[in-house]
């Protein structure tokens, strides 16, 4: 196993290097300047634009940025907004959605394994049935629906002294965000948790289990869990990786300023320095969330050891 | 167990926001001589050089001071930073007097130094607005000669201090509305000592030469200002905080203690919380959400005509760009064509079905009644049987041969999607010609119009200042702005003619007939007049909504 750790971390700066050059390549293909506005500006004011973000030319961008990132830790100035650096960009808008995300996907995990669980135990029952219908409501619902009706909520004679509308000012005020962002999830990992764990409870150590004289809610939650929880894990390390990254829709609708918004805006704004800064944040994340995975996988199911541990 | 554990989780959920209610309901209470407000929009920068947004002017406005400030719904400049001027007999030479008490909020005094050190960054790190300062003598050449060697004569150029507080522009020829623009900010000053921590060296260990400053010298706590208010916090993305400056030298006529402006982008969330009384003013109502507030009687809202237009702009040079049809033969080039076009568009099912803010239906270029004492010549009202004959005479009758142009319209703007389907119907029904419209992604649409690759596409000029030229100057045959390519000496000739008059009515009645030959021409046909839109709670007071929406922070306050 820490072979296996060793191994992919060594691979995670190789994997952010492929990254950074393709997003560099596609961000300097797609048409349309960073520095244009609503007015055509003088040749000689874009001139000095460029020359001051060391963006004259792709190979010079290239030469600068890169550089600058391993030698200081800095992803350069915004070339949108110009009074930030890339990094306090990140530094004040990852935490947000970081915080956001994480209580998302506790909601999320709690209830969807929770729920999952019990539909299963209960199958053909109500809240199996229920629970279907919840689901299908977290998925089939677009979140900026979800998101715009508790919005609506918030702003409300009752709700209204207690969320700040449209505003992120207290932890208070990722409630309403967190439950839009996390309904997609939960319905998810419910229904993933739900077959899976049917198709444990009728295997054969479930009934050993149950004849040995253990309690059913025993059984379930320690025996059939544990084995049923697998294809969740796998799903909860990419979606751990979306959701504490931020998302656009949320994140619009309640106006919260999180990292989610600049992974649209930045792309609208061709603010190329951005665009770098939050996609090489979002594959980190990517990276060390799928090896956690990983890892959690061996320690859940010590027949799953991936990568020639002995 | 489960029931348990589920139960609990579900509880939690309900009760943590009641437990919290508490200090939700005291933020929630409003505040005395406290302005919450939602900007137009992000604030992109608070740099001089490089603003050009209206919401960071409008800041702008609060933390800086110019010699002169603009005032009231006309905009006229009155005193500020300075206390008067001497402007010469030729009306060349103006002597600004410096007011003493005036001070940077650091304590330093203002002075002519100041006003100087900004002035100059505007042309030796040109940025959008560099162009305004090519009235005064000498500066257009030595922009012009920094750029190539870095090094210029300061002595060449009609900007020179006479004393500390004593500041001397020389000017090439009169110009009606220099006030004006020194009521801008571009010509606002900077502190330069507090600016100096953010240099950009060419050669960061030599350091010889000054490349530019870091915008991040406009951030508190670094920023060094002399306006009304301070800015003492900016939390990115979220809201700029600013409180009166105690050291404002006109600080006992302000009213307001303290100025939030809120950055949200979200319609509905804008609207909620003005509903919710944690936002007074609404600068901007977006075009999605005021005309259902207008239909439903909102009585906070206010609108009234802007000084800006929304209009085509029509490519015409002999041969189409080459990117668009391979180069073909532009038969907009023919002013019959494009009065033909112009003539048959129903504006009014556009201000009436789509925009629906009671916006005028334009037939002129400028605003009417946006600038006292301009008026325009009448432009050409909507007449489908003439646009039919005139695009018979241009060798298309019936429609019959015209080539299927592109028709251009930004798709991030709801707006313009709907109009230009509603024209293509139009010019179908009313001239039997086929336009293609095609949407195109914000930033590559303003690509496309600047370096003129397309036929017709939809766009909007809002004036700088408070002139004819800023709306006129667009379409002379050099300017940077002039998208149509749209070339004619009788034109410039009236603005020439039209620099070089002194007595404003006369200037005025010259650059009305250069505004006509746009108006009955066509490079552009001019389709509605902006309406300015504000949601303002009657706790408010001192903010009138106005064409350029400009708001004298001074006068402005909030009761309980």
């Amino acid at each position: 196993m820490p072979r296996l750790i060793v191994y992919r971390l060594l691979q995670v700066p190789l994997v952010l290097a492929v990254i950074y050059v393709i997003t560099f390549l596609l961000a300097w293909v797609a048409p349309g300047d960073p520095f244009s506005n609503d007015r055509n500006i003088d040749p000689a004011v874009l001139a000095g634009l460029r020359e001051r973000y060391h963006a004259e030319s792709p190979i010079k961008f290239l030469f600068y940025y890169p550089l600058e990132l391993l030698t200081t830790g800095n992803f350069g100035d915004s070339l949108q907004y110009k009074e930030w650096t890339v990094n306090d960009i990140i530094e004040d808008s990852l935490p947000v959605s970081m915080t956001l995300g994480l209580f998302a996907m506790v909601i999320a995990t709690v209830l969807g394994i929770g729920v999952g669980t019990l539909a299963a135990v209960k199958r053909g029952g109500f809240v199996d049935w229920a629970s279907l219908s919840i689901a299908l409501i977290g998925i089939s619902l677009p979140s900026f629906v979800v998101a715009a009706l508790l919005l609506m909520l918030s702003a409300t004679d009752a709700l209204r002294g207690v969320f700040a509308v449209g505003r992120f000012e207290k932890p208070i005020d990722l409630i309403l965000p967190g439950l839009a962002l996390s309904l997609a999830p939960m319905a998810y990992i419910a229904r993933l948790t739900r077959v899976s764990m049917l198709d444990v409870l009728s295997s054969d150590f479930v009934r050993t289990a149950r004849a040995k004289g253990l309690s059913k809610s025993m059984v379930v939650w320690k025996h059939c869990l544990r084995n049923a929880i697998l294809p969740v894990l796998s799903y909860l390390g990419p979606a751990a990786a979306v959701t504490l990254t931020g998302s656009f829709v949320v994140e619009k609708v309640f106006n919260i300023p999180g990292l989610g918004q600049h992974f649209i805006n930045s792309v609208l704004n061709r603010d190329q320095t951005l665009i770098l800064g939050v996609v090489m944040v979002y594959s980190a994340f990517v990276l060390i969330f799928n090896l956690a995975v990983d890892v959690l996988y061996g320690i859940v199911d010590p027949r799953i050891r991936v990568g020639g541990a002995k | 167990m489960t029931r348990l554990l589920t139960g609990l989780l579900f509880l939690l959920t309900l009760v943590a926001p009641a437990a919290l209610a508490q200090d939700g309901r005291r933020e929630a209470h409003a505040r005395r001589h406290h302005l919450r407000f939602i900007n137009r929009g992000d604030i992109f920068t608070l740099d001089l050089n490089q603003m050009s947004y209206m919401q960071d002017f409008r800041l702008t406005y609060a933390i800086r001071e110019g010699l002169y400030s603009p005032t009231g719904p006309e905009w006229t400049p009155v005193p500020a930073g300075a206390f008067g001027v001497d402007v010469s007999q030729d009306k060349c030479v103006y002597t600004f007097h410096l007011r003493p008490e005036a001070k940077w909020s650091n304590g330093d005094p203002v002075t002519a130094k100041d006003y100087i050190f900004s002035w100059f960054r505007l042309l030796e790190d040109p940025g959008e607005y560099s162009y305004l300062f090519n009235c005064i003598k000498g500066a257009r050449a030595y922009q012009q000669a920094f750029e190539k060697t870095h090094t210029s004569d300061r002595k060449t150029v009609g900007i020179e201090e006479v004393d500390a507080l004593t500041l001397r522009v020389t000017l090439h020829q009169p110009l009606t509305y220099f006030l004006d623009l020194v009521a801008f900010p571009p010509f606002y000053p900077r502190n330069e000592a507090s600016m100096r921590g953010f240099i950009i060296w060419d050669d960061p260990v030599k350091q010889s030469r000054v490349v530019g400053y870091r915008n991040q010298y406009t951030r508190p706590p670094d920023a060094v200002t002399n306006g009304p208010f301070n800015l003492v916090d900016w939390k990115f993305k979220r809201v700029l905080k600013l409180e009166k400056n105690p050291l404002y030298w006109d600080a006992k006529n302000v009213k307001l203690d303290a100025i939030d402006n809120i950055i949200n982008d979200n319609v509905l969330s804008q609207y909620l919380q003005f509903e919710a009384k944690a936002a007074d003013w609404i600068s901007e109502v977006p075009a999605d959400i005021a005309p259902e507030l207008r239909a439903r009687g909102v009585k906070e809202l206010q609108s009234c005509t802007a000084f800006g237009t929304f209009f085509l702009t029509l490519y015409c040079k002999p041969n189409l760009p080459n990117s668009v049809m391979g180069g073909a033969k532009n038969p907009m080039a023919d002013v019959r064509v494009r009065q033909a076009l112009a003539l048959s568009i129903d504006k009014s099912f556009v201000t009436e079905r789509i925009t629906r803010m009671g916006e005028a239906v334009a037939t002129t270029y400028i605003p009417p009644g946006t600038l006292p004492g301009y008026t325009s010549l009448p432009g050409l009202p909507m007449d489908v049987k003439r646009a039919q004959q005139l695009l018979a005479d241009a060798g298309f009758p019936g429609g019959q041969g015209f080539p299927k142009l592109p028709f251009l319209y930004n798709s991030e703007n709801t707006t313009r999607a709907k109009v230009a389907q509603a024209l293509q119907q139009q010019w179908k029904q009313n001239l039997g010609i086929d336009i293609e419209i095609e949407a195109i992604e914000g930033k590559i649409f303003r690509q496309r119009v600047s370096t003129k690759q397309y036929a017709i596409a939809t766009v909007a000029w809002y004036g700088d200042y408070p002139d004819v030229s800023t709306f006129t100057d667009k379409y002379r045959a050099n300017s940077l702005q002039n998208d149509s390519a749209w070339e004619v000496p009788e034109f410039d000739a009236l603005l020439d003619a039209a620099a070089k008059e002194a007595d404003p009515p006369t200037r005025f009645r010259i650059l009305a007939n250069a505004e006509g030959m746009i108006n009955t021409q066509f490079p552009i046909i001019p389709i509605f007049h902006y309406v300015n839109a504000g949601l303002i709670s009657d706790r408010v007071s001192g903010i009138k909504i106005n064409p350029r929406n400009m708001i004298r922070w001074k006068e402005v306050d909030v009761t309980e």
